[in-house]
């Protein structure tokens, strides 16, 4: 390392994590209180501190990037560009959930910057369609007529997507849960996740809400068992809690989420019975130590890197975890504390407390149409980031789930930002409806 | 305003609460075991292909380099008895050795703390060791070909001034690390003076004294019994030397008489043997720069008389630490307590900042009267019967040791100090398979004590 790199990563070591909770703090207060001016001024200055984020990243990338992957640098800026002039547009307000997602979008570059210059470009096309399709079902939700219509043909998709991956799918790091598609491939539960929220806050209508229920729950336990016969048990667990919370949300009677919970347990039970050594692998955390060269292989590597980085990280690309299998993937959370430091991994992970609970508070008003999926959408982000980042570090069993928007994946990355558009649109709804009791008054 | 009452949104509390508790329980994990993690041999941070490569310069104490970085490598001294004589106590760099310092103390070498992580890692930081390898080289050429151990330590200070352990390798010469790592050189890689259990033989009779004396006071000197070429306990007989007769506390050590002890060790009782012998640390965990040594163990429970006697003399199941043992003629020689022994003085950062120094304590074995009196016993033994001409210039008060260790084996031990204020060192030695205490241990004693009279006036 030369002296003058070393100079500035020292520098902004400090800084990055200094901000990033800066960033965090000023989105709890917008994000969680009424007062409209101080939300204001809280959003100016959290753009202020998420550009400057953005800026220190950018001077470790000129180090690391512009000679050999100058395209990288140029993707980069362009992004941050492109950011600013959203943020300029919509006049700095409203724009709390976009300073979350760009944030984490920023801790995935660091990641996908690392890879290789063709991983970096392709995250961006996926980040481009993926923002592309979010706006798209955006103006679907908003026309509520619209969406009654797409409900059965998203259903339709949603099966054959599945069923097409029962029988044409690849096995890809022991689950069967790839497809692949003019030779690119990608993961059907990603894109059936959509549905699955989608279906969240429809099939209801308040009358019918016995049948609805039912027909939910029918089409939520068929997916979690294909998931379960492909293998891909990680997957199925992050369903399961969309499922859980969807169905305590279209509020049933206490008897019927003990149900819903014991027969959740009841799969298990018998996957555990049917399976034995599922049951032996899934069972087997808690003693990675113990088998450092076997099954507790990347879980021990993840946590060497975690101490390795401390609190502050070591620069960006200056890990060594990201040299193992799946390290951009499964275990990415080891990565950004080896090199952004353990509080931005920490912030991150809180990133999605903070989506949940901002999805809560819009269920006061919004209608469960909109606010239901939003909270499916956040507990979905919330579940799957415990997985991938407790499984990690061997407190909860190891699972192939994708850390939300900083796991380096095409598929992953596309349904984290659709999903986004369900929040966005219960924000929506949200706002037009306290306007108009506002106007009412 | 249409507020819905959703209980429905508990769920999403109770998910964000698990998701905070759970980084929570991390933080738990993360402080109790980050430095486990961060040190662990694949963390190519600090380790190039399973080698610590990110640590300073080992010295000794007067300031020969001992190991250090050359370029990707690490080197050891250029002269082949200071890398096999100081081996144990320098390490190697896989963790083979593991109470070395470059691998016991590795979280000081590398400068390793949570908050900074292994940012910006590269040279690590220095130790500087106690010992004097001149010390250590003569201690090795005296062991020769035996197997064996000899700790010496400056009893003012506590610090290590020779620490060698044979059989040894050249960590330098291929041939002999490969034959060292193929297990073809026995236990190479144990430092016996802090990893091994031996027998005392009849070093322990210092601690069979040390009760008689607090539990009789001045009328101990006058306690006789008879020596027949030994004894006999309940009709089994405990062997002697020679033909003592009627022998009383002094002449008894002086000759190492195993009927005076035995008897004596049974007129003292169980209870108060395995209280002084608790007192002289057997039982007890020590630790030398935070590195736990072997435990010894006391054990009278469920014995025969017989087995009693044998105990009293060192022997039936006792097993005694090296340094353990060294702690306690320390003690006897600095009026009843020894400072805390250790091997590492200081790790410093390149700029010269201190990280690391030893806690040291100052720990109580006996009554300074009772200390005096087992000085005196050992000085008289030499006196009397070892010949202080042994020992050239040097005033060495010792107790020898012939521990049988079966199948006709026994093991020579010779432990003391030095009287002298102006080298006041205590020693440990033993010399496995050396015959009586006498023909083997004394002589090592005195080449390696000679050694460190010159090395502590220069």
């Amino acid at each position: 390392m030369n002296a003058f790199y070393t100079f500035c990563l020292s520098c902004s070591r400090v800084a990055l994590p200094v901000l990033a909770v800066l960033v965090l703090a000023f989105s709890f207060i917008p994000l969680l209180f009424k007062n409209e001016e101080k939300s204001n001024l809280a959003s100016k200055l959290n753009v202020l501190f998420l550009m400057l984020f953005q800026g220190l990243i950018f001077v470790q990338f000129l180090f690391l990037y512009l000679k050999q992957s100058v395209l990288i640098v140029v993707f980069y800026v362009a992004f941050v560009l492109i950011q600013f002039i959203y943020f300029f547009l919509r006049r700095f307000s409203g724009i709390n959930v976009e300073i979350i997602v760009c944030f984490l979008l920023t801790v995935g570059f660091c990641v996908w910057a690392g890879v290789s210059q063709t991983a970096f470009i392709k995250q961006m096309i996926c980040l481009l369609i993926g923002v592309v399709l979010a706006l798209l079902l955006y103006v679907v939700l908003l026309n509520r007529k619209i969406a009654a219509a797409v409900k059965i043909p998203a259903v339709i998709l949603a099966i054959a997507l599945f069923a097409a991956n029962i029988w044409f799918g690849t096995v890809k790091n022991g689950s069967q849960n790839w497809l692949k598609l003019f030779s690119v491939s990608f993961q059907p539960s990603e894109i059936v996740k959509i549905a699955l929220v989608f279906f969240a806050g429809t099939v209801i209508g308040i009358g019918k809400s016995k049948t609805g229920n039912t027909v939910y729950t029918l089409f939520c336990l068929l997916c979690i068992a294909i998931l379960g016969y492909l293998r891909d048990f990680g997957t199925a667990a992050v369903y399961f809690c969309v499922f859980l919370t969807a169905i305590c949300l279209r509020q049933i009677s206490f008897k019927k989420f003990l149900f819903a919970t014991a027969g959740g347990a009841a799969v298990v039970a018998a996957i555990a019975v049917l399976f034995p050594y599922v049951a032996k692998r899934l069972f087997a955390f808690g003693n990675a130590w113990q088998n450092a060269s076997s099954t507790g292989y990347q879980q021990t590597r993840t946590m060497v890197a975690v101490a390795s980085g401390g609190l502050f990280g070591v620069g960006a690309n200056n890990g060594y975890l990201r040299n193992i299998v799946a390290a951009d993937t499964d275990i990415v959370f080891g990565v950004v504390c080896e090199e952004l430091g353990i509080i931005i991994g920490f912030c991150a992970v809180f990133c999605f407390v903070l989506l949940a609970l901002y999805s809560v508070k819009l269920l006061k008003i919004a209608l469960p149409f909109y606010s239901i999926p939003a909270c499916a959408a956040a507990v979905l982000y919330l579940s799957q980031t415990a997985l991938n980042v407790f499984g990690s570090v061997d407190m909860l069993p190891f699972t192939g789930v994708t850390l939300p928007f900083i796991s380096n994946g095409g598929t992953s990355l596309i349904s984290c930002i659709v999903l986004i558009a369900f929040i966005k649109a219960a924000e929506r709804n949200y706002l037009w409806k306290k306007e108009k009791t506002q106007e009412d008054l | 305003m249409e507020k819905r009452k959703n209980t429905g949104r508990f769920i999403i509390y109770f998910a964000c609460l698990l998701v905070v508790t759970g980084i929570a329980l991390f933080c738990v994990k993360l402080s109790k075991g980050a430095e486990k993690w961060a040190l662990y041999q694949t963390n190519r941070h600090i380790y190039t292909n399973g080698e610590i490569s990110k640590i300073g310069e080992v010295t000794d104490k007067n300031g020969v380099v001992l190991a250090q970085n050359d370029g990707e490598n690490r080197v050891y001294n250029s002269d082949a008895n200071i890398r096999k004589s100081t081996i144990h106590a320098v390490g190697d760099t896989n963790g083979y050795i593991s109470t070395g310092v470059q691998n016991a103390l590795r979280k000081e070498l590398t400068g390793y703390n949570l908050v900074n992580g292994f940012f910006n890692v590269q040279n690590g930081n220095n130790a500087v060791l106690t010992i004097d390898s001149r010390v250590n080289v003569s201690a090795l050429k005296a062991l020769g070909t035996q197997n064996g151990c000899v700790g010496i330590c400056n009893y003012k200070t506590g610090e290590i001034i020779c620490m060698v352990s044979t059989p040894t390798f050249d960590i330098a010469n291929e041939k002999s690390f490969a034959s060292a790592k193929a297990g073809e050189l026995g236990s190479v890689f144990v430092n016996k003076f802090i990893s091994s259990t031996y027998t005392p033989g009849s070093t322990f009779k210092i601690i069979t004294a040390a009760a008689a004396i607090d539990k009789f006071g001045e009328d101990v000197y006058k306690k006789e019994f008879i020596c027949n070429h030994g004894t006999q306990i309940e009709n089994e007989p405990i062997s002697c030397l020679g033909e003592h007769g009627a022998v009383s506390l002094t002449g008894a050590f002086t000759n190492s008489c195993n009927a005076y002890f035995s008897q004596l060790g049974l007129t003292l009782g169980r209870n108060t043997l395995t209280e002084y012998a608790e007192k002289f640390g057997f039982n007890k965990d020590f630790y030398i720069n935070g590195i736990k040594s072997a435990r010894s163990s006391f054990n009278l429970q469920d014995t025969r008389n017989i087995s009693f006697g044998w105990a009293s003399i060192g022997q039936y199941r006792t097993l005694m630490n090296p340094l353990q043992m060294l702690c306690n003629v320390s003690a006897i020689a600095n009026g009843g307590e020894y400072i805390t022994p250790y091997f590492v003085e200081s790790i410093s950062k390149p700029n010269g900042k201190v990280v690391y120094k030893p806690e040291t304590q100052t720990v109580r074995v006996v009554s300074k009267d009772t200390a005096d009196k087992l000085l005196n016993l050992m000085d008289t033994a030499v006196l009397n019967n070892y010949g202080k001409g042994s020992f050239g210039q040097l005033d060495i008060c010792g107790k020898t040791g012939t521990a049988e260790v079966g199948q006709g084996v026994e093991n020579s031990l010779f432990v003391g100090f030095s009287k002298d204020e102006s080298f006041p060192v205590a020693f440990v030695v033993i010399v496995e398979g050396g015959g009586s205490g006498r023909s083997s241990a004394m002589g090592v004693a005195n080449w390696a004590l000679q050694s460190a009279k010159q090395a502590f006036t220069s």
